[in-house]
Order: structure tokens, then sequence, then C-alpha cells
């Protein structure tokens, strides 16, 4: 195929679930590409000779070489690549903001054309394998043959890699931790992940919805990890559980601390503590994990006819597409800024426009009042016009005199942002005046000595991507620094 | 690892469960709490831990019929265990040594005052109660208590409060410690607050994750947003905005 032929080629959308299904349930709206579908789009890629895509990717994935197998249709070897940088590609070709990482850099976009789809045919290889290896379903047997007919040579590094009897503790199992996790495994260390909620996965979990991100692909990515000799143990919260004195104790010699940054920001404005109003968390954490009992309040006071999400994060937008799904006559999103403005994923407010949600940006709510029974019934809101740009680049948002207004609302969902989640008694380790974890840039370390942190905790609310990039940035430091110590061992 | 190992009933709506997790027990300060299913599907919930034995390795709470776990009672059996229990929360109360303390409780505020009175005759306190006859934790605890610290009063809920105040105004009362509805702990910590007596009201509300990261049980303290589950459960009483937390708590009935 000569590159003005791979050119010619459209970037093909990803097939989704019709509108008017999908808003009945939480299946995932996309559907994934076909094996037909996925080589052709890998087809477009012109494996350019200093590719591009590879540095905009937080975890430096060789792109060019996984889409390349793909169009080969050696699938098996697309995964491998893949695996030799990340440790979620099912879940990183889902929630990636592809369009500012790997695909805002792909040399289509140079030529003004759609860059090729590289999240979906991430997600494409991560899903494929998953589909043949059958560990879904937790059969050992079936997943062992598989992975021996593979490849043995690897197959038998990865079983005995565990060089060192040294073991490590990792502290959250978000993105950043099982990146971490994993990447330190392979290098032959031990490694345990404590969590404090009773799922294994964080934000990936309690946070994402089933309809961007189905519960078994990151349960299958952990389940991998588990196979390579990754120890879990969840419902541990370390601070409170084990001190951080403890887990040294304990014989681990290093912790790599990515406990993220899910304790909710509020707007602080009058009304805020009226029942039907409530922060992202617990609105996506009650919805996740919603089954037939619930503490203390029951699913259908979720069910309000009037949802106003109020935000422009992707958590936003997956709160307000839930709100749909729960059957909201209204849903909708008051953002203080314009819709291009909005830091959520292009994909995800596509989707949402499609499904119903109504956009009320320019506004901004300063009062939530309460009808005669102290429940939610309205909120005011100011509105607001574009000025100049701000530090974040963005236009500020500012009030127009005298325009406010009031709209009538069942439920407030908040998204307007997170903080760290504060760690508990941990000496030596400093901290900036947001309360994140300060680590040099390079190494992940923090001050006290064999500590590294990553992922929000460290950068506050970022991606999941950029998250795992520390997470093998500190795997890479903390390693070396053993096998330094190590080199100065004499036998 | 949280193996029941015994179950203690002390009527048909309320019963004691004692649960072994060493790791926990070790950790446990009175004040503590624990999150947790009873079952896979659940969600999670917070229960005091009314005792601990760290050489043993278990520790102790009280479930009742009221905490929706009605047929949980009635088939639950030793031997079986919990799958996730989340713990030690919260922080441990405070209690100066040899100090007179009044404790004033009703409802399921009666329960978590039983590991702070243990704490408080640990401390050689003088140890004053007031709880409510009506509630039926205090039936089942009474015994519990009698034994663990002395002079308890318990009246009918009708003269709860002026039972309370009657100690207030008549003995010095170094420090008072409540636990009950929100209306009667505001009153009660605006009538110390008048005479000028340190208060301390414990906070019984619903929680999701207990890590701080739903904000369902959040509480204005001294004009702050502060969560129950990680800054709590114990407050200055003269500080809470019991109004507020009232309004938020009828969500939840």
């Amino acid at each position: 195929m000569t590159p003005k032929e791979r050119t010619a080629i459209p970037r093909l959308p990803m097939p989704e679930l019709p509108v008017s299904f999908r808003i009945t349930n939480e299946q995932e709206v996309n559907t994934g590409l076909s094996l037909q579908q996925a080589a052709l789009e890998a087809s477009r890629c012109l494996d350019c000779p200093d590719p591009g895509c590879i540095k905009g990717c937080p975890v430096h994935n060789d792109i060019p070489g996984f889409i390349k197998n793909i169009e080969r249709r050696a699938y098996k070897d697309a995964i491998k690549v893949l695996n030799r940088t990340t440790v979620l590609p099912a879940v990183c070709g889902r929630v990636c903001p592809q369009e500012n990482q790997c695909e805002a850099t792909c040399i289509y976009v140079k030529m003004g054309k759609p860059a090729v789809a590289i999240g979906n045919l991430e997600r494409f290889a991560a899903d494929f394998e998953r589909e043949i290896s059958g560990i879904e379903d937790l059969k050992p047997s079936i997943a062992t043959r598989v992975a021996e007919n593979d490849n043995e040579e690897e197959t038998n590094s990865d079983q005995n890699h565990h060089f060192f009897p040294i073991k490590v503790a990792v502290i959250g199992s978000g993105p950043s931790g099982l990146s971490f996790a994993g990447d330190m495994r392979r290098r032959g260390y031990g490694v345990t992940v404590f969590e404090a909620l009773s799922e294994i996965g964080g934000v990936l979990k309690y946070g994402i919805p089933e309809f961007c991100l189905p519960n078994f692909v990151v349960d299958h990515e952990i389940e991998k990890l588990r196979r390579m000799g990754v120890e879990f143990r969840k419902d541990v919260f370390i601070g409170k559980t084990y001190t951080f004195e403890e887990l040294f104790e304990m014989g681990y010699k290093g912790l790599y601390i990515s406990t993220g940054a899910g304790k909710p920001r509020f707007m602080g404005i009058p009304g805020e503590n009226l029942p039907g109003v409530m922060t992202a968390n617990e609105y996506l954490i009650r919805l996740n994990y919603a089954t037939t009992k619930i503490s203390g309040i029951m699913t259908a006071d979720l069910r309000a006819k009037r949802v106003a999400v109020i935000g422009g994060g992707n958590t936003a937008i997956d709160a307000v597409r839930f709100a749909i799904r729960q059957g909201a006559e209204r849903a909708m999103i008051i953002y203080r800024r314009g819709k291009e403005e909005m830091p959520a994923r292009q994909e995800e407010i596509k989707h949402a426009e499609e499904e119903g949600v109504e956009f009320v940006t320019l506004t901004n709510p300063i009062k939530f009042i309460g009808n005669d029974n102290g429940k939610l019934c309205a909120m005011l809101v100011q509105k607001m016009q574009l000025g100049d740009p701000d530090e974040s680049g963005r236009r500020r948002p500012e009030p127009i005199d005298g325009a406010i207004e009031r709209m009538e609302v069942d439920l407030v969902v908040e998204s307007v942002g997170y903080l760290p989640n504060s760690p508990i008694k941990m000496e030596g380790v400093d901290l900036n005046r947001r309360g994140e974890i300060i680590v040099d840039d390079n190494s992940m370390r923090s001050s006290a000595n064999a500590i590294y942190a990553g992922g929000d905790i460290v950068r506050g609310p970022a991606t999941v991507i950029v998250a795992m990039g520390d997470g093998r940035r500190a795997a890479a430091s903390m390693s070396a620094a053993f096998e330094k110590a190590m080199g100065n061992i004499s036998l | 690892m949280n193996e029941i190992k015994s179950i203690l009933k002390y009527s048909p709506q309320t019963a004691r469960l004692r649960i072994q997790n060493p790791v926990i027990a070790a950790k446990y300060e009175p004040g503590h709490f624990v999150i947790l299913k009873f079952s896979q599907n659940d969600l999670r919930v917070p229960f005091s831990i009314v005792d601990a034995d760290k050489d043993a390795g278990w520790i102790e709470i009280i479930i009742h019929r009221a905490d929706g776990l009605e047929e949980l009672l009635e088939i639950m059996q030793p031997g079986e265990s919990v799958p996730d229990l989340l713990g030690p929360l919260g922080n441990p109360a405070n209690i100066d040594e040899g100090s007179t303390i009044l404790f004033f409780g009703d409802g399921a505020g009666v329960v978590p005052l039983l590991p702070l009175m243990r704490l408080a005759k640990k401390k050689n306190c003088r140890i004053k109660a007031v709880l409510s006859e009506k509630s039926s934790r205090t039936k089942c605890l009474l015994s519990d208590i009698d034994a663990e610290c002395s002079s308890v009063v318990t009246v009918s809920d009708d003269d709860l409060l002026e039972s309370a105040l009657n100690f207030v105004a008549n003995e010095k009362i170094d420090k008072v410690m409540m636990s009950g509805p929100t209306m009667m702990m505001k009153r009660l910590a605006a009538e110390t607050k008048k005479r000028d007596i340190p208060s301390e009201c414990l906070l019984n509300m619903v929680m999701i994750d207990g890590i701080g990261l739903c904000g369902v049980c959040r509480v204005i303290v001294a004009g702050e947003r502060k969560q129950t589950c990680t800054d709590g459960p114990i407050f200055n009483a003269h500080e809470v905005d019991f109004d507020q937390l009232f309004n938020r708590q009828r969500l939840f009935v």
C-alpha cells in the first residue's frame, strides 16, 4: 500500500449503541472495532520514522509498533507491544483523552485530516486479548494454556522474574498504583497493593461509570497483574489500619503513594447542605455500587426529574449521563464558561449531547433554595460572559451585572474539582499548601527516604494515563536506587 | 479474617457481634468506628467499635434492626465471615484523667457511649450518665454499663433533658459527652454553653465510603465544613450547626 492510498482512507468512526437503546441501561456505549475495521484503520498509520504519537503518550507506548501488528493481523503481537509499557491498555483505550495526547501529535493532524484512531486501536488490541484469553471467566487452565502456547520464553520470564528478595508496597489501587505495581513486578520485586475501599481499581471502579468503562474490563487488567504475582489487599486504610512506619517494619523496603485526589471540592455557596445537593462522588458511588439495598437512602431518591450537574469535566459529564439513564426529564450541565472551554473529553460531550443532555453554559449557581420541607427545589444562577484569558489560558468568566435567574431543580450534583486525599501521619513527607505530596519531577521521590508518590496525589486531578506515566517513572527510579544499593554490597 | 466469633442477642432487635480482626483490634481506641459490609452486594455501613481485645484479636459492634438488618439478625451464625471490614476509622476520644463527665445518650446514640464510659472509668473519672429508659439500646446495654461505670441514671424520655440539666446545674461537671437525636443535643448544648461547660457530641451519620470521598457525612462546625468520617465522629457540641445537620438527616429516614 502506498502512503497515498493509506491517507486516502477515512478515519473509521467508533461503532456505538443506538441512543434510544443506550439511555435505558448502563451498557457500554462504544462497542469496539471489528477485526476488519481495526485492520483498515491500522493501515492508515504511516509508520512515521520519528513518530510524534509516542512522545505524546505519557507512558510512551510504541504506537506504530502495535498498530502495524494489527494491520498485519498479528493481534497477539500487538498486545505484546503494548504490554511492554502499559498495564491498562483496555482502560486507556477507553478513557484517555487521546485528542490531547497521542492523536494530537499524529502526522495526519498536520495534514489537516483526522488522526489515526490510536485509542480505538489500543482498545481493540486489549479487548482481543481478553476475549481470546478467557481470563475474565477466571479459568486459570485456559488462560495459562493460551499464555504458554503464545510464547514460552516470555511466559517463563514473567513467572520467574522474582530476582530480588525485596518487596515494595503500593498505597492506592488506582491507575498510577497499578502501573507502578506492574513495572516493579516485571523488574523482579515483590509487590503488595493496598486499597482502602472494598474494590480494587480506585477511581476506575467507584468513579467511572459502567457505560464508559465496564468493570469486567478493569477486573481483567487487575487479574493479569495478579497472575504476574502482584498481591492485592483491600479494606486497608494506610495511616489507620497500618501506619507508614509499620509498612517498613513489615519488610517493605519502598513505598509508592498513589492515593489520588478524590476529596470533593464544594462551591461554598448558601444552601449547599440542603438535602438534594450532593457531590459527584456521592452520586456516582451510589449509582456505581447501587444494588438492592443502599445505606440510608433508596435509589428512588436519586431518580430526580430535574437534575443539574455543576461543572464541565469528565466527572460532570459522567454524572449527567447517569442522570439521563435514571430517567431524568431534564438533565443539565451547568458550566460557568462556554462549551469550548469544557475540560471534558470531546467524545463524552458528544455522547452526552446525543443522549439529550442540556448544556447551560456561561451560568454559575450562586444559591440553592429549599422548599417548605427543607429540601432543594430551585437554585439562583448568575449569567456569565467571557473576559480576558486567565492563567489556564481559557477566557475568564465574569458575571453579567444583574443577570440572575431562578432555575427549578430537584437534584444538584456538584462536580467542581477535587482535592488530594489527605494521607495520614507521614513523618518527613513534605506537602505543598494544597496538600499534595512534593516529589522530584524526574524520580518521583518524596522528601522522605524510600517513599515515592505519583498520580493525582502529586499533581492534582489529571488523567488516568498521566497517573500511569508517574507510576512508570517512579518504578524506574525506585528500582534503579535499589539496584545501585545492591551493587554496593559485596557478596 | 473477619470471622464472627460470637453473637450475643440482647433482644430480637439488638445483638452484639464479636468479629475477629487482630489488626483493627490492635489499633483500637475508644471513639473509633469500622465500616463493614455484611454481604457482597451491600453498601458499607459504619458501626462504633464498642469493645476490643488486642490479645485475642477481636472487636465488638452492636447491630440493631433499625439499621435495616432485620433479616440478617435472624440468619447470621457464628463462624461466618463478613466480606469487608475497614478500620479503625475516625479519631479517638479525649478524656482527662480524674475529671467528672456527664454522659447523655438516647436511642442509637447510647451504643457509642459505652466505650467512652469504659475509658472514663479507666481514667479514674467520676461518671454521671443520663440515658433514655425507652431506648431499647439502653435496656440491652444497661448491665454492661452498670458493670463499666458508677452512678448511672436512667430516666424516661420525657424529662431526659431536664435530668441532664439538673446535673449540670447542681454538680461540678468538667465535660458533657452526648450522643443522641440531633435536636436534643442542640438543646443540651445550648444549655451547657450558657454555663460554659465543655461539651462534645458524637455524631452518628450515614456514610458511603468512610474515607472522605463522598461528602455525605458533612457537617458545619464553627462555620467550617467537616466530614464526620475523617474529622469526627466527636465534635465540639458548642460549634456544631445542629439545625443544618437536622435538615440533612431527615433525608435519610
